[in-house]
């Protein structure tokens, strides 16, 4: 019997081995969301404005290094005519100008600082407005501007005075601050545990009862627990060693870096979640018969998974009724489960999270196994 | 009728039969552009307003105008008043962002004049909202000094739109999503529906079709086509009715809806035509479509974030029905080019797959 699984895990991984389709299929989405990830840090928080610079002075001056410096800025200097130019051609998404006699106004307390924004979508338009305010807050108040960035201990402020009448004290939760591109990582290390588990199985099961091959199972002299379990296997191994190439890969250049000793909750984690994929993917290559439509509700079933469980989004951060669909699905328990293993001191929803991982393996892996030997059973 | 419209003719038909014959396949194709808006949705719905805890030390009128400036700046935060452990739980649990405490004797100090320590605790697990809360704060301080006229503030930032109102994200966001929805269902229809001429061998059999098998999969093509239409404009509906987003110009929807799922499915027709096996079609457009979605000015005008993937955009269809769709939903301009020519573009890219489709056939 052992050697009947080993023989038919062996076969399916072989076949994936020699299908460069199938190998497409199952990476292309996790690889497609990971470039997604790449794109959006390079994206997200910094804003190319243009600098117009029409007065001198030490506080101009001053604030003109400030802007230069910022990192919500990609910054070009401009005449006011080249700015303007740069803004009708979308270089450009503000004009920053220092005024000419704006050195005089400070002395009289009305310097005005003119930013002129493309305010096209919502999102990078705020991302403009609060780097500018943060840029004109550091000339008076420096320690209120430069939150996470200043010297001070945690949880104090400099105690100089300011005229904002208002100082913070910053504490942060870890230090130094998670990447972002180490944060949404977490949601495709789910996706492709997802994709390699679940798809590989359903395409290859729909294949075979597509052209027949299904039936001549039957013909085995092995026991139908034998093929199921062959089959599970076979899926397994192909989303562990995916799973443990991107996760090698991850941790060599310091993407992944869990604390110490967590590592093997780390597997753990990635592990229940490959197997409860594989015995989702039975299930859906069961119900949908044809490759191209386990194509498309495998993709389906991938983006949904991703973006529910929390791939570019908090899911707790979404309303009430999002989260309650998101707990549907079992990426929100793996992401939330790895967020928490690698970025948390305490992990308060672990045991919960995994609880919900082994739940789901241990029912899709029974009633695909059911499934799967009936389907193998009935004669087409 | 000529032959080669009989062909024609005959592998439209067919095809649609196909599609209805397989109703799970096609509730699956149109489910697909429906399933993405929704969740890029999600995305936009946590790209602001982080939400805060906010603990008050005192109740007074200095306090309430802190608390005024922090909701009116820039959509930064979503305030959730709450004592201080019930926000520290909350904290450590990853349901806020951050807790920010006004101390008691607020008001005393700011109206003695006094610098007042207001306690910020962040959660920085994820950047970008960290960020943004560390820029808002000081963007809070600057709007409570000007409200309180305080008389030490010597500058202040001149806030000038270009345009008169701005466009929520969500609402940009899902007009993409329909321009991500068209080039999808076509690419995906068209692909599928070509690539299985090959895996069932049918390219072989339509050969003998009297108008030949370019007429045959032509067919085949418009009927992928009408399909990816019927497709995204169910998403462009949802966006219209859904999203209370209402066209400025309807028919420059429509037209760009057209256009999209023209070329995409003919750009999926040329992929499918080269893969020639249906399993990796989906898998393969959509993984390729999503990177260029987000490269296609479908979060921000796409020069924003630089020449080289502003050049790199336009390599993708997607690029140049965002730029249409945003003007016919907003009567936003997000590409430097005129409207005309990423339409141009559009069906170039179309006849340009369809020109090349019959190289790539015979192969």
């Amino acid at each position: 019997m052992i050697r009947a699984v080993l023989a038919l895990a062996r076969s399916d991984l072989f076949r994936w081995h020699r299908s460069p389709a199938l190998v497409a299929a199952t990476l292309i989405p996790a690889l497609s969301m990971g470039v997604m990830v790449v794109a959006l840090t390079y994206a997200v928080g910094r804003q190319p404005v243009a600098l117009v610079i029409e007065d001198h002075g030490p506080v101009a001056d001053h604030i003109i290094q400030i802007i230069r410096e910022s990192d919500g800025f990609f910054l070009v200097e401009r005449t006011r005519e080249e700015a303007l130019a740069d803004m009708k051609a979308q270089r450009v998404a503000a004009v920053i100008t220092i005024p000419a006699g704006f050195e005089d106004r400070v002395g009289s307390h009305d310097a005005k600082l003119d930013v002129f924004i493309n305010n096209v979508d919502l999102d990078f338009s705020d991302d403009v407005r609060r780097s500018i305010n943060e840029a004109v807050v550091e000339v008076d108040a420096p320690s209120l501007a430069t939150l996470g960035e200043n010297d001070l201990p945690p949880g104090t402020v400099s105690g100089i005075p300011n005229p904002y009448r208002i100082d913070v004290a910053e504490r942060d939760l870890r230090t130094p601050d998670v990447s972002f591109l180490a944060y949404q990582m977490v949601p495709v290390l789910a996706l492709l545990s997802l994709t390699a588990g679940a798809l590989v199985t359903a395409l290859a099961i729909a294949g075979e009862r597509e052209v027949g091959a299904l039936r001549l199972v039957r013909l085995s002299p092995v026991p139908r627990t034998a093929v199921v379990a062959g089959r599970l296997l076979g899926g397994t191994v192909a989303s562990g060693a995916l799973l443990s190439a991107v996760v090698l890969a991850a941790t060599l250049t310091d993407v992944l870096s869990p604390p110490a000793g967590r590592w093997p909750l780390l597997m753990l984690l990635l592990l229940v979640t490959a197997v409860g994929s594989v015995g989702l993917g039975v299930l859906v290559g069961l119900l949908t018969r044809r490759v191209t439509t386990t194509a498309m509700l495998g993709v389906n079933v991938a983006t949904a998974s991703f973006l529910l469980g929390g791939g570019f989004t908090t899911i707790a951060f979404l309303p009430d009724f999002v989260q309650g669909v998101a707990r549907a699905f079992p990426t929100y328990y793996a992401v939330e489960g790895v967020r928490e293993v690698l970025f948390y001191d305490s992990m308060p929803t672990l045991g919960r999270n995994l609880a919900a991982l082994t739940a789901t393996a241990v029912v899709s892996l029974v009633v695909g196994s059911v499934a799967l030997a009936r389907v193998s059973a009935r004669p087409h | 009728m000529s032959s080669w419209w009989r062909a024609f003719d005959g592998g439209l038909r067919t095809q649609l039969r196909s599609f209805l014959r397989t109703p799970m396949t096609a509730f699956l194709v149109l489910i697909l552009p429906i399933n993405l808006l929704l969740l890029l949705s999600l995305f936009a719905l946590t790209g602001y307003n982080a939400p805060t805890a906010l603990v008050m030390g005192e109740d007074t009128a200095a306090a309430r105008s802190y608390v005024e400036a922090l909701e009116d700046t820039h959509n930064s935060f979503e305030l959730r008043p709450m004592d201080l452990a019930t926000a520290q739980d909350q904290l450590k649990r990853a349901r806020l962002v951050a807790i920010l405490e006004i101390p008691p004797g607020f008001e005393a100090g700011v109206q003695a004049g006094h610098t007042v320590p207001v306690n910020l605790t962040l959660d920085n697990v994820n950047l970008d909202m960290a960020e943004d809360v560390r820029r808002a704060v000081p963007a809070a301080a600057v709007i409570f000094a000007a409200r309180n006229a305080f008389p030490e503030v010597r500058i202040e930032a001149d806030l000038r739109n270009l345009l008169p109102r701005d466009t929520g994200y969500v609402q940009y966001l899902g007009v993409s999503a329909v321009a991500l929805a068209a080039c999808i269902a076509g690419a995906v229809l068209g692909g599928t529906v070509t690539a299985r001429e090959w895996e069932l061998g049918t390219a072989r059999l339509s050969q003998l079709a009297p108008g030949g098998a370019a007429a045959v999969l032509a067919g085949r093509l418009a009927a992928a086509a009408v399909a990816g239409v019927v497709a995204s404009s169910v998403t462009a509906l949802i966006v219209w009715f859904g999203y209370s987003v209402h066209p400025v110009h309807p028919l420059e929807v429509g037209l760009t809806l057209v256009a999209t799922v023209f070329a995409c499915t003919m750009l999926g027709g040329l992929v499918g035509a080269g893969l020639r096996r249906v399993m990796p079609v989906a898998p393969l457009l959509i993984g390729t479509l999503l990177p260029f979605y987000l490269d296609s000015g479908a979060l921000e005008p796409q020069r924003f974030d630089g020449e080289w993937l502003f050049a790199l955009a336009h390599l993708s269809p997607t690029y140049y029905s965002v730029g249409v769709m945003e003007h016919a939903y907003h009567g936003l301009v997000v590409t430097p080019e005129p409207r005309w020519l990423l339409l141009l573009a559009l069906v170039a890219i179309g006849l340009a797959s369809l020109a090349a489709l019959p190289r790539v056939a015979r192969r």
